[in-house]
């Protein structure tokens, strides 16, 4: 029983420990004067990497998404003769919910662990130990351009999935089910509110991509520098972020949504 | 051989533990200017740890490391950043950067710490290249290269900003014997003709000492030997003669420490 | 190393998100029909608003005019007052203008109704309607008409 409190203690002190190496990880790469002009131009490379390559899986899956969200819902709604309401139901899923929580999980999974193996690579390969003998900071030159990427990158992913879906709602809706064109669209303009809908989502959408992104870069920094090291820590990064955005997403829907 | 040199690296009653681990219990020595060093001893001495330590990536508990009178562990960030523009270092790997060809890999120093144009820039990294022999591999990527190759265009660029000191990580391992004497004529060139202060990591002992003027050998968490390798072959210390003839069994053991079997077994 | 591809493709992806940003505003969400525009508010007052909820449209009609944006209980009147975002651009209802709470469809979610009435003068800002009608309560109803198919008999 002692034997098991202790062991308790024990982890709770090394949670907390890894807490403050990762704020510490975060504060000094994006703090303090960067030479904005190199580190613009990396940015833009990991932009790249980690939003451009993503786009294909975003869309495919926000398409298929919306689609299944038009099926499901017209069965349901369709019981109570109010298929009108289509639109509506699709889009605010979508705004609300899953377009941002879905899109990070799929980030998370795509973007996050080819961060962690990428910068686990380095330092297994001893880049980053060679960049700081050359005298650059591998905090900013490799992490702080890595991070704001994800920071940028997620709430337009996150945009287009939505975007996407609410086609894939109205293509399955409205051209397979035959709901009435002018009511879906009407419907949905009327029941979602730009500030309230999309605008939080787009917030909550920022919010994930903090978490996922420093989650990944920290799993990369601090890894463990060798092949199963490397593995496992790109496990790590796509376990706790999902789990981050989900348990974030209950928190913030309380926030944003419960009192309506 | 003058023995009086001045010292670019002074380390003084070094501790040093990784976790529980004791890696060094009151380390010195003296690495002296313009000379080539060689840094010996056993696998899992932390020989490594010791280039670590003078590049200021790692700090000691206790003790004192200078490089050229400069106290490498009170330093602050930016003065660590400083001082490490006059130190060049050679990992194990090349740790080249993969996404970078092997012109911007040598540029990439130069790119960041001086403000040279464009021209001279190029004119600077061919004439690192053509040191090691590599001019011709300029636009090729890292993993184009062979292990060897790759370890040369890494030593091209850890020479790019001119520093007064480099250090080899194991430069030797891996290499077949002609990459081994290309590299063996390298550091031993690159001594000479710049004056550089040289500091080889490594277990090829006799490759080492073929073209080392200085020896520190580490065992058993301090130094054990330290001069001219002409001294450390007539040594008659049990642990350096055991490791210059390479006997299993002496003062280090080649059992790792347990109780007697006939406790373990019974 | 810094191709131009490259920085093409990820100024495209800043476009696509931005068109989708543009779609989600107009398209999805309607913003330039209820968009931010200059509101006037009005209050009203029930006794019951069973069912009515901020954000709940106010039309007038059947033409939406404005938001409700905050139901409370006035202990004074022992009833619920009703603030209501009444777009500027509607700014001719009588004061004598009625407020009552219907429902879109059987089930469907409730929604405030202004019938205007023949007084020259007209709400602004600040006034309060106090001739309304209250939120149908469905349980009720199907009491009352219980209650009365029981006595006919």
């Amino acid at each position: 029983m002692i034997e098991r409190i202790r062991g308790l203690g024990r982890s709770t002190l090394v949670q907390v420990g890894d807490l403050g190496r990762a704020s510490l990880l975060l504060f000094q790469a994006i703090a303090g004067r960067s030479q904005v002009g190199v580190h613009w131009r990396l940015t833009i490379d990991q932009i790249y990497a980690v939003g451009v390559l993503s786009l294909s899986i975003i869309i495919v899956s926000g398409l298929f998404i919306g689609m299944v969200l038009g099926l499901q819902g017209y069965t349901i709604l369709a019981d109570y003769g109010s298929e009108q309401a289509l639109g509506q139901m699709v889009a605010l899923s979508l705004t609300r919910e899953l377009g941002p929580v879905v899109t990070a999980l799929l980030f998370a999974g795509r973007a996050g662990s080819a961060l962690t193996a990428e910068i686990g690579l380095m330092k297994a390969t001893e880049q980053l130990a060679s960049l700081e003998m050359i005298g650059v900071d591998p905090l900013r030159r490799v992490v702080a351009p890595r991070f704001w990427a994800g920071v940028i990158s997620l709430p337009i992913l996150s945009l287009i999935f939505v975007s996407v879906g609410c086609l894939g709602g109205a293509l399955v809706g409205v051209s397979w089910l035959g709901v009435d064109a002018g009511s879906f669209w009407a419907n949905m303009q009327a029941s979602v509110d730009f500030w309230n809908d999309v605008f939080n989502g787009i917030i909550k959408s920022v919010v994930f991509a903090v978490v996922v992104t420093w989650i990944a870069v920290y799993q990369g920094y601090d890894l463990v520098p060798t092949s199963e090291g490397i593995a496992r820590a790109t496990t790590r990064t796509v376990v706790y972020a999902s789990l981050a955005v989900l348990c974030f997403d209950f928190f913030l829907t309380a926030v944003m949504f419960g009192e309506v | 051989m003058p023995d009086v040199v001045a010292p670019f690296v002074e380390i003084e009653n070094v501790v040093f533990r990784r976790d529980e681990r004791v890696i060094y219990e009151g380390l010195s020595a003296t690495i002296p200017r313009g000379r080539i060093s060689a840094i010996v001893g056993p696998s899992g001495t932390g020989k490594t740890t010791l280039l670590r330590l003078i590049g200021g990536q790692l700090r000691p508990e206790s003790g004192d490391i200078r490089v050229d009178g400069i106290s490498v562990q009170g330093l602050k960030r930016d003065a660590l950043f400083t001082l490490r523009k006059r130190m060049g270092m050679l990992f194990q790997s090349g740790a080249l950067f993969a996404e970078l060809s092997v012109f911007e890999n040598v540029a990439f120093p130069l790119r960041v710490h001086t403000t040279l144009d464009h021209d001279l820039i190029r004119l600077v990294v061919l004439m690192k290249l053509e040191a090691v022999g590599l001019r011709g591999a300029v636009d090729l990527m890292p993993a184009e290269l062979s292990g060897g190759m790759q370890r040369r265009v890494a030593l091209a660029r850890a020479i790019a900003l001119d520093p007064e000191m480099i250090m080899y990580d194991e430069p030797f391992v891996g290499q077949d014997p002609i990459g081994l004497g290309v590299l063996l004529t390298l550091v031993k060139q690159l001594n000479q003709a710049l004056g550089l202060t040289s500091v080889v990591v490594s277990h090829d002992l006799q490759e080492t000492l073929s073209i080392a003027d200085h020896v520190i050998m580490i065992a058993n968490n301090r130094v054990a030997f330290e001069g001219s390798p002409a001294d450390m072959q007539a040594s008659a210390d049990p642990l350096v003669e055991q490791f210059l003839n390479g006997r299993p069994d002496g003062p280090v053991r080649f059992h790792y420490p347990a109780p007697p079997i006939s406790e373990a077994v019974s | 190393m810094y191709s131009r591809r490259l920085e093409l493709s990820v100024g495209a992806f800043v476009v696509l998100g931005a068109i989708c940003l543009a779609f989600l505003a107009l398209e999805v969400s309607g913003l330039t029909q209820a968009g931010r525009q200059d509101t006037y508010r009005i209050t009203a007052r029930f006794d019951n608003v069973a069912g009515l909820t901020t954000r709940a449209k106010v039309s007038a009609a059947g033409v939406t005019v404005g938001r409700v944006v905050g139901i409370r209980y006035d202990a004074q009147t022992a009833g619920a007052m009703v603030e209501m975002d009444i777009q500027s651009d509607f700014d001719a209802f009588s004061l004598d203008t009625t407020a009552s709470i219907l429902t879109a469809g059987l089930l469907g979610e409730k929604y405030i109704g202004l019938s205007i009435g023949g007084d020259p003068d007209v709400l602004v800002d600040g006034d309060v309607i106090f001739d309304t009608q209250s939120a149908v309560v469905l349980e009720e109803l199907i009491g009352r008409f219980l209650m009365n198919s029981g006595s006919d008999k």
